[in-house]
């Protein structure tokens, strides 16, 4: 069962959609960014963090780029494309519907 | 369109292999010293704080295996180096691979003989409509004979015999008749210069092929009409 720090299966790819749908990040950038957001519950490994991003590029919902960084290195950033949005949406309802399904059951 | 995404990413990712490992090489370096960087900037010693996102990165090449391991190109690449494993072994021990070869050569050599006896022997149907609806009516060993002329224990019936059963039996659909012996025949195409050519052939009842309900691939097969007294000559 997942406890402090572990993610529910697949939900990995849709906070890092929803983080890149905010900004253009690098990988990096994306593991601090939903540590802050999740306030320090969810800590992305680089052994999940690297797949989880080729698996999305694959896909075509996000894109890569190098691009200087800010202390002027070239870093990969990643940038949520239109099919990438799209998706995000989608799985938002559908995250909205498990979490209600499970609620409920819950409080039976 | 995620299939289609996939596969070309996949494919992409097989051509441009150095580059990709290159790349991945190059982001992963970066994710580390950004996040040391990060952990300087929060008060870390320098020493400690490499030492610490090292730590969490763990091994660089699981990260790099589990990032090739989401494409379906990967199955490829290890089913290649599986393959190449086991050549590289049957190499070392040409002894082993000498006899596993040759057990299974004969094994399947064995299998497929003893297959294709049977499969003429009792699997092999007849080239006709119903095989299941056929019976060859007689006595004796072979129910009559067929090779080369009357052999062994034979019977055989006289044609006028096979004509009264014919019209009379009601229990066949058809009864078709064909000669104890197989008689050589001379034959040549009408028009044609060259000699006649010697051809084996057998005697049968016009309603011969009828009966097996077999077809002419061209022209036709004889029938009932070519079966009687003064039958217009066939060309």
């Amino acid at each position: 069962m997942p406890g402090k720090g572990d993610l529910v299966q697949g939900t990995l790819e849709m906070l890092i959609l929803k983080t890149l749908a905010l900004d253009p990040m690098h990988g990096f950038g994306i593991s601090v960014r939903i540590e802050q957001m999740s306030k320090g519950i969810f800590h992305v490994i680089p052994g999940s963090l690297f797949p989880a991003l080729n698996r999305l590029e694959r896909e075509g919902r996000i894109r890569g780029e190098w691009r200087s960084t800010e202390n002027n290195r070239r870093g990969r950033y990643y940038i949520i494309t239109d099919l990438g949005r799209k998706a995000l949406k989608e799985e938002i309802r559908a995250w909205g519907r498990q979490v209600d399904a499970v609620a409920r059951i819950l409080e039976a | 369109m995620l299939w289609w995404n996939r596969l070309v990413a996949g494919f992409r990712a097989l051509v441009s292999k150095q580059r990709r490992r290159a790349e991945l090489d190059e982001e992963l370096h970066s994710y580390l010293e950004t996040a040391a960087q990060d952990k300087i900037r929060s008060g870390m010693s320098e020493s400690k704080a490499w030492q610490r996102a090292r730590a969490e990165m763990g091994s660089t090449e699981s990260v790099k295996s589990k990032v090739s391991a989401v494409g379906w190109e990967s199955w490829i690449e290890s089913a290649m180096w599986d393959v190449r494993y086991g050549i590289r072994q049957l190499f070392r021990s040409p002894g082993f691979t000498a006899v596993a070869m040759l057990t299974l050569a004969l094994g399947i050599g064995a299998n497929t003989a003893v297959f294709t006896l049977i499969y003429g022997v009792v699997l092999k149907q007849l080239p006709i409509t119903q095989p299941e609806h056929l019976y060859r009516v007689g006595e004796g060993e072979f129910y009559c004979c067929e090779w080369g002329g009357l052999q062994g224990s034979w019977g055989t019936f006289d044609y006028q015999f096979y004509r009264h059963i014919r019209d009379t039996d009601t229990s066949f659909e058809q009864l078709a008749a064909f000669s104890g012996s197989t008689p050589t025949f001379n034959a040549r195409r009408p028009e044609s210069a060259q000699a006649a050519q010697t051809i084996e052939g057998e005697y049968v009842s016009g309603n011969y092929f009828d009966t097996l309900g077999m077809n002419a691939y061209r022209g036709r097969l004889i029938s009932t009409f070519d079966d009687q007294e003064n039958a217009p000559q066939w060309r």
